[in-house]
C-alpha cells in the first residue's frame, strides 16, 4: 500500500537570471513499513524535496499525497494538525525545546493534540533509545547521539503515517551515527513505520530498502530491492 | 479544566457555545428591559391614581394643603391601617376582582403578552442553535459512515477528514490509521498467498519431470525381466508408489490453480444424468474386481450448469474415497435429486465410516485420519472436490456413523429459480 505518493513535482526558485529549479518532474511512492534513504550532493535538491513531502514549503506544481491525502489542498490550519499525527520530522539540529525534559520532549507531539500519552509505549520508546535513566534531563545535558534518539522518540511518539529525516547523522561521530541509524532501521521494523531519510552517506544509505538519488533536481532510483 | 479545554478545541463546539451565550445574555438583559418598562409603567398608573384620588378630595372640599401632604408625607403603619379598614367597607380590598380594576387588568394583560413572547422568541433560539449543531454533527458522521462503507466496499484510498481539532476529529484520525494497518495487512496477506501458491505451483511443476522419467526406468526394470522374485515384488512396489506420487503432484498443482483463481470454469448446462453415467463407469471395473456394488440411479430429465472436467474429478474423487472405505460385499449407491431449491447427488456407502473425531476435519488439506493410515491415499481428494463444488456455487455435506457407512452429498442451489 502506497503511504506515499508524489506526482511531476516540480520547484523553482527565483525568476528570470536566477532561476534556479530545484526539483524537476519528480515522481515515486513509498509502500507502508518501507526504509527509503535519499542520497545526493549539497545543493542537489535533497531537503527541499524533504519540505515539499512534509508540506514545508509548496511545490511550483505537482502533488503530493500521504495516506490517501494531497496535502497541500489544505488549509494552512488543516495542515498543521495533518503534520502533527501523520508526520514525523527528524532534522540535523535536532530542534529539541531546551526547556523541556527528554520524556517531555517525546510526549509532546501527544499533549498537543489533547491526547493522554500511553505510558508503556513511552516507557518502551525510552528503553529501546537508551534513554530510560535521562528521561528527566534537559537536552542541554545530553551529548548529540542522545539528542538525536530523543528527536528520534519525538517522532515516533504518535505512530505517525511517515517519518521524514533530513540528515539524522549529520552532526554525530561515526559511532553515533551508527547507532541513531541502527535505531531508525528497527524502528522501523518494530512499529512498522514508514521513513524517508536524506542523507549524504552512501554507506548508510545501503540500510535502507530503497535509494532515490537526487542530482540536479532529478530523482532517479538506484538499485534496492523493488517490492 | 483539561477536559473542558478539551472539549472546547473542537471549532464547532466552541462556536456553538459562544452562540448560547450570547442568546442568554440577550435574555438577561431583554428580562432588565421588561422589568425597566414595568417600573416606568407602574408609576404612570400610580400617579395617575394618585392625581384622580387628590383631585375628588379638592373638589368635594377638602383642604388643598392637606391633600397635597397626604400624598407627599411618609405613610405610617395606622394610616394604612384605617384607610384600608374604610375601603374595605366599600369593597375595595386585595380581595377585589381584577376585572373590576381596568388599571391592574390592563397591566397584567400587557406584560403578560410581552414576557411570553420574549420567552418564546429566546427559546425558539436556544432550540434552534441545537437543531443546527445537532444537524452539523449528523451530518459529518452520516458522512464519515459513508466514506467507512466506500472502505469496506474495496476503495481502500479512502480516508475521513481528519485535520481538524476536536476530540470527534480525533477519532477520525484513530478510524484512519486503523484502516492503513487494515490495508498494509491485507495486501501483505495477499501477498503471502500468492507467493504460497506459486511456491506449490512450482514445486510440482519441478517434480513433474523427474516422476515422469522415474516411471519410465521402472518400465525399463520392469521389462528386464531378471527373474528374481523379490525385484518384481519391489519393482511393482515402487510403481505403485512413484503413481501415487503422480496423481499427488497432479492434485496438489490443480488445488493451487484452483485456489489462485487462473483457471476459468467452462460451465455448460449438461444432462446429469449423462455426466454421472460417464464418472460412475470409469470406476465399474474397479468395483467388480474388488466385489463391491456400485450403482447409479438418476432421472432422466435433470440438468446442471457444469463444468465436465472439474465437477468429474470431484466426484470421481468422491466415489474413490467410498470405494477405498468399502470392504468386498459393500454397495456404493450413487443417487441423483432435484429439489424445489437445490439439485443434489447423493454418493453413499455402507463401508467404515467417518470416525466422529474426523468429521469436522475430512475436507481439510493432507488431513489424514489417525485410525485409516493403512488406506491408501493422501488427504488432497477430498479438499479438492470442496474446492470444485464450491466454485460451482455449491457445497458438501457428509453425514455418518462409524461402521455403518457414509454420504456425501453435493448440493447445487438453483439459484435462478429462488
Amino acid at each position: 500500500m502506497d503511504i506515499l505518493t508524489v506526482e511531476s513535482l516540480y520547484k523553482t526558485y527565483g525568476e528570470g537570471n536566477t532561476k534556479v529549479e530545484a526539483l524537476i518532474n519528480v515522481s515515486f511512492s513509498v509502500k507502508k513499513g518501507e526504509f527509503v534513504s535519499v542520497i545526493g550532493p549539497s545543493g542537489s535538491g535533497k531537503s527541499t524535496l524533504l519540505n515539499m513531502i512534509g508540506a514545508l514549503d509548496y511545490p511550483t506544481s505537482g502533488k503530493v499525497s500521504i495516506d490517501g491525502r494531497d496535502v497541500y489542498k489544505m488549509k494552512e490550519e488543516e495542515l498543521s494538525v495533518f503534520r502533527r499525527r501523520n508526520i514525523g520530522f527528524i532534522f540535523q539540529a535536532y530542534n529539541l525545546v531546551p526547556e523541556l525534559s527528554v520524556e517531555e520532549n517525546i510526549v509532546l507531539p501527544i499533549l498537543l493534540d489533547y491526547k493522554k500519552p500511553d505510558e508503556r509505549y513511552i516507557d518502551e520508546l525510552l528503553d529501546i533509545l537508551g534513554l530510560k535513566d535521562r528521561r528527566r534531563h534537559l537536552p542541554g545535558q545530553l551529548s548529540g547521539g542522545q539528542q538525536q534518539r530523543a528527536a528520534i522518540g519525538r517522532a515516533l511518539a504518535t505512530k505517525p503515517a511517515i517519518i521524514l529525516a533530513d540528515e539524522p547523522t549529520g552532526n554525530l561521530d561515526s559511532k553515533n551515527s551508527r547507532d541513531v541509524i541502527n535505531l531508525l532501521k528497527l524502528s522501523v521494523e518494530r512499529y512498522s513505520q514508514t521513513l524517508v531519510m536524506i542523507t549524504h552517506n552512501q554507506n548508510y544509505a545501503a540500510y535502507a530498502d530503497r535509494v532515490l538519488s537526487v542530482e540536479d533536481g532529478v530523482v532517479s532510483q538506484l538499485g534496492g530491492n523493488p517490492q | 479544566m483539561e477536559r473542558i479545554t478539551l472539549i472546547l478545541s473542537d471549532k464547532y463546539v466552541r462556536r456553538q457555545a459562544a452562540s448560547a451565550a450570547l442568546v442568554l445574555i440577550a435574555m438577561a438583559l431583554g428580562a432588565q428591559l421588561i422589568a425597566v418598562r414595568m417600573t416606568d409603567s407602574y408609576k404612570k398608573a400610580l400617579i395617575r391614581h394618585d392625581s384622580a384620588v387628590a383631585g375628588y378630595l379638592v373638589r368635594n372640599g377638602a383642604d388643598r394643603s392637606s391633600v397635597a401632604a397626604a400624598f407627599t408625607s411618609d405613610e405610617s403603619a395606622a394610616d394604612v391601617k384605617a384607610g384600608s379598614s374604610l375601603l374595605a367597607s366599600a369593597g375595595y380590598d386585595l380581595n377585589t376582582q381584577n376585572s373590576l380594576l381596568p388599571m391592574v387588568e390592563g397591566f397584567h394583560r400587557k406584560f403578560a403578552v410581552l414576557l411570553l413572547a420574549s420567552s418564546v422568541l429566546f427559546s425558539a433560539a436556544l432550540l434552534a442553535l441545537i437543531y443546527l449543531g445537532a444537524l452539523r454533527r449528523d451530518r459529518q458522521l452520516a458522512s464519515a459512515a459513508g466514506k467507512i462503507q466506500r472502505f469496506m466496499d474495496g476503495d481502500t484510498a479512502v480516508r475521513l477528514d481528519d485535520c481538524g481539532e476536536g476530540s470527534l476529529m480525533r477519532l477520525y484520525a484513530a478510524v484512519n490509521l486503523m484502516a492503513t494497518s487494515l490495508t498494509a495487512h491485507i495486501e501483505k496477506e495477499k501477498q503471502n498467498r500468492l507467493f504460497l501458491k506459486e511456491t506449490i505451483s512450482d514445486i510440482s511443476h519441478q517434480l513433474k519431470t523427474p516422476l515422469a522419467a522415474l516411471l519410465m526406468y521402472n518400465e525399463i526394470i520392469q521389462d528386464e525381466k531378471t527373474g528374481s522374485e523379490a525385484a518384481l515384488s519391489f519393482n511393482d512396489k515402487s510403481r505403485r508408489e512413484l503413481l501415487r506420487m503422480e496423481s499427488l503432484v497432479q492434485n496438489l498443482l490443480k488445488l493451487a490453480r484452483l485456489d489462485a483463481g487462473t483457471i476459468e470454469l467452462e460451465k455448460s448446462d449438461r444432462s446429469v444424468r449423462d455426466f454421472m453415467e460417464k464418472c460412475v463407469g470409469s470406476f465399474s471395473t474397479r468395483a467388480e474386481r474388488e466385489g463391491k456394488i456400485l450403482s447409479l440411479e438418476c432421472p432422466d430429465l435433470l440438468t446442471l450448469r457444469l463444468d465436465e472436467t472439474w465437477l468429474g474429478e470431484a466426484v470421481r474423487n468422491i466415489i474413490k474415497n467410498a470405494l477405498d472405505h468399502t470392504r468386498p460385499g459393500n454397495f456404493v449407491k450413487i443417487s441423483c435429486v432435484e429439489t424445489a431449491v437445490a439439485t443434489e447427488i447423493i454418493i453413499s456407502d455402507n463401508g467404515a465410516g467417518i470416525h466422529p473425531d474426523d468429521i469436522h476435519h475430512i475436507f481439510k488439506r493432507f488431513y489424514r485420519s489417525r485410525l485409516s493410515t493403512d488406506l491408501p491415499g493422501l488427504g488432497i481428494g477430498l479438499s479438492l472436490s470442496m474446492a470444485v463444488v464450491e466454485k460451482h456455487g455449491g457445497t458438501i455435506t457428509v453425514r455418518s456413523e462409524p461402521g455403518k457407512g457414509a454420504e456425501f452429498r453435493l448440493v447445487f442451489p438453483k439459484l435462478t429459480n429462488l
